[in-house]
């Protein structure tokens, strides 16, 4: 169901700062929901102590997928339901031909699945409204947020934190996560 | 990694050849030598004199070009001479691989490698050397003295019409004399590179007030050069594949044989390179090049891997389908013959064992799973020569593989090793001046 939910965020002027920021919040029992920032902070991933993504696991799978599609796509037509005599070839599985298509394949797979996996899992869709918590979040400046709801977030220190870190705006906010 | 990573302290070491390092690659040039020469009497007394009847008969009628032919040497010379020659040319590649990385990184503006730099630019010292080996073994030896490439047989050009529409290029001023000019084009390019990198060391690196190094005059100098090197390497190094390797079977050609070469080249320089690391690694040097930058090296193996499969298979595919017998030969010479378990050797040391292990993101990360598949890479990449090689020279006959095979490749890697050592204690570990040396050890390939 969507509801409102409550969000503390703040809002930073300089990578170094949120970096230093979730590095201290980290080291706490408070937990980052999230950091928006207009361009990749390298070590951020770290300093919020996410988890590393499965979606190799799922490149693998989909790359599995294609492979076994290529093979049995050409098996069945080449070799199966109606074989034929092309240049001489071994009708019965000659490998290296099918080496292309099972390649091409597993290529297309892995690449369609994967980015379709990641659209879906990080809510990159059509229709979904973006959140916002700052305007110029996409622009110049840097948002950490928390969940208000989540277990042991303590507000105090977490805002104590972030303006120690150098957080000039620091805020409450209910909103539909996903729409604003 | 803490936090405040402003302040990175760079430490620079400088390597030391110890005397038991010095010894090993003693060892290993001796034991070279001496299994080569055991190798050879040991053949010689067997006497594969009736072996090379047969041989010479069934090559002959397969219409094989380049292989024995009896009245030019012997089979076992021919034989060391092949071995010499891969040797030789292994090690070269290696040389000119580590030139290649240090240029290719300067012209991308990449800064991740630069706290290991230093490795890939002793490699690259060695290219004086492994040049002149490959002229002299290929050329002075092969070509000049004993005429073991088929092509090279005086007055072949007269009665061979193939051959003699090749005559342009396949002639032996062209091999004795065209390649040491572009190997000394490549000699003047890894002396320039090297000079402006420890030119740089030596200089005021200027660092601002947030502890940059704002000193790139050296850096931007090596760009131009590298880029120069890229573009004449590509060449040249084409070239070279033709003549030394590909021109062993003279009736033969492959439009793809040189960039074939060249990820054999990539390939085993990057495994060098990482294989070196490690070593160096485990010495105690190197405490700022960690598992981000293997990482990334880990990737690069990976990926020139399917690189290499791939262009093994645009070659091998095009030939077998279409099965046009000028082509069709090259292949049954070394499928359909003595030679089938190389074949399939190479392929699963080549691409399915390092395709393997190199997949996950823990095994790129551990120094053991590097080691394996780097192991599988050069001990695949020689079986890779080898095939490119000893079948167009002695035929079958050198299909089953000895003493004198190990002490070729002991022989050059001993000498290899020797001057890679030699060239990394000339100059600090780290170039400490670089500009992108904090990035280098800042570098960072994420969760």
């Amino acid at each position: 169901m969507r509801r409102n939910r409550k969000f503390l965020y703040g809002v930073f002027n300089h990578p170094d700062d949120i970096l230093n920021a979730a590095y201290s919040v980290s080291a706490t029992r408070n937990q980052i929901l999230d950091c928006f920032t207009p361009f990749a902070v390298h070590g951020l991933d770290r300093a919020m102590k996410v988890k590393r993504s499965r979606l190799a696991l799922v490149a693998f799978l989909m790359g599995l997928t294609g492979f076994t599609l290529a093979l049995s796509l050409q098996y069945y037509t080449n070799v199966f339901d109606w074989p034929m005599n092309i240049g001489g070839k071994p009708a019965q599985l000659a490998v290296p031909t099918f080496v292309p298509v099972c390649f091409e394949l597993t290529v297309l797979c892995t690449a369609y699945g994967m980015g379709i996996t990641f659209f879906l899992r990080a809510r990159i869709l059509h229709g979904v409204r973006e959140t916002v918590f700052e305007a110029r979040q996409s622009d110049d400046h840097f948002v950490m947020c928390f969940d208000m709801e989540s277990k042991g977030l303590n507000i105090e220190e977490v805002t104590g934190l972030m303006k120690k870190h150098g957080a000039f705006d620091v805020k409450q906010v209910e909103m539909i996560a996903g729409a604003k | 990694m803490a936090h405040g990573n402003h302040n990175i302290e760079i430490t620079n070491q400088q390597f030391e050849f110890t005397s038991k390092q010095k010894m090993f690659t003693y060892i290993l040039i001796v034991l070279g030598i001496v299994l080569l020469a055991a190798g050879y009497f040991m053949e010689k007394s067997n006497a594969p004199a009736s072996n090379a009847s047969e041989i010479t008969e069934q090559v002959l009628s397969s219409h094989e070009g380049g292989a024995a032919e009896g009245e030019h040497g012997d089979l076992v010379t021919k034989r060391l001479w092949a071995n010499l020659l891969l040797g030789a040319y292994f090690t070269f590649l290696l040389g000119s691989g580590g030139l290649f990385f240090v240029a290719v990184k300067n012209v991308a503006n990449a800064g991740w490698h630069v706290g290991f730099k230093r490795i890939p630019e002793a490699m690259a010292t060695y290219l004086p050397l492994g040049g002149l080996f490959v002229v002299l073994i290929g050329g002075v030896w092969g070509v000049l003295g004993s005429h073991y490439y088929h092509w090279s047989t005086p007055g072949i050009m007269d009665t061979d019409k193939i051959l003699n529409g090749k005559k342009a290029f396949l002639n032996p001023l062209f091999y004795c004399a065209g390649l040491p000019f572009f190997f000394a084009i490549w000699y003047y390019v890894q002396r320039k590179l090297r000079a402006f990198s420890i030119a740089e060391d030596n200089d005021n690196p200027n660092v601002n007030a947030k502890g940059d190094i704002m000193n790139d005059k050296w850096f931007n100098k090596s760009i131009g050069i590298s880029a120069f090197w890229i573009f004449f390497f590509g060449f040249t190094f084409s070239i070279t594949a033709w003549l030394v390797i590909m021109s062993i079977d003279a009736h033969w050609f492959s439009t793809i044989f040189s960039i074939y070469n060249f990820a054999v080249l990539w390939v085993s320089t990057l495994s060098s390179i990482h294989l070196l690391l490690i070593y160096l690694k485990a010495q105690g040097y190197y405490k700022h090049v960690n598992d981000e930058h293997k990482h990334d090296l880990g990737k690069f193996m990976f990926a020139f891997t399917v690189f290499w499969t791939y262009i093994w298979l645009a070659q091998f595919l095009l030939i077998w389908y279409a099965n046009f017998s000028e082509e069709v030969t090259y292949y049954n010479a070394r499928w359909t013959s003595h030679y089938m378990p190389y074949f399939i050797t190479n392929l699963l040391l080549n691409f399915v064992a390092p395709f393997l292990i190199l997949m996950t993101r823990n095994n790129k990360r551990n120094p053991n799973t590097i080691i394996l598949a780097a192991a599988a890479i050069l001990i695949g990449k020689w079986n890779d020569l080898y095939l490119m090689i000893m079948p167009g020279v002695t035929g079958d006959y050198g299909s089953i593989f000895g003493a004198m095979e190990f002490g070729a490749i002991f022989l050059f890697f001993g000498i290899f090793l020797h001057v890679v050592f030699r060239s990394l204690t000339k100059a600090n570990l780290t170039p400490v001046n670089h500009p992108y040396i904090k990035e280098s050890v800042l570098h960072d390939v994420g969760v």
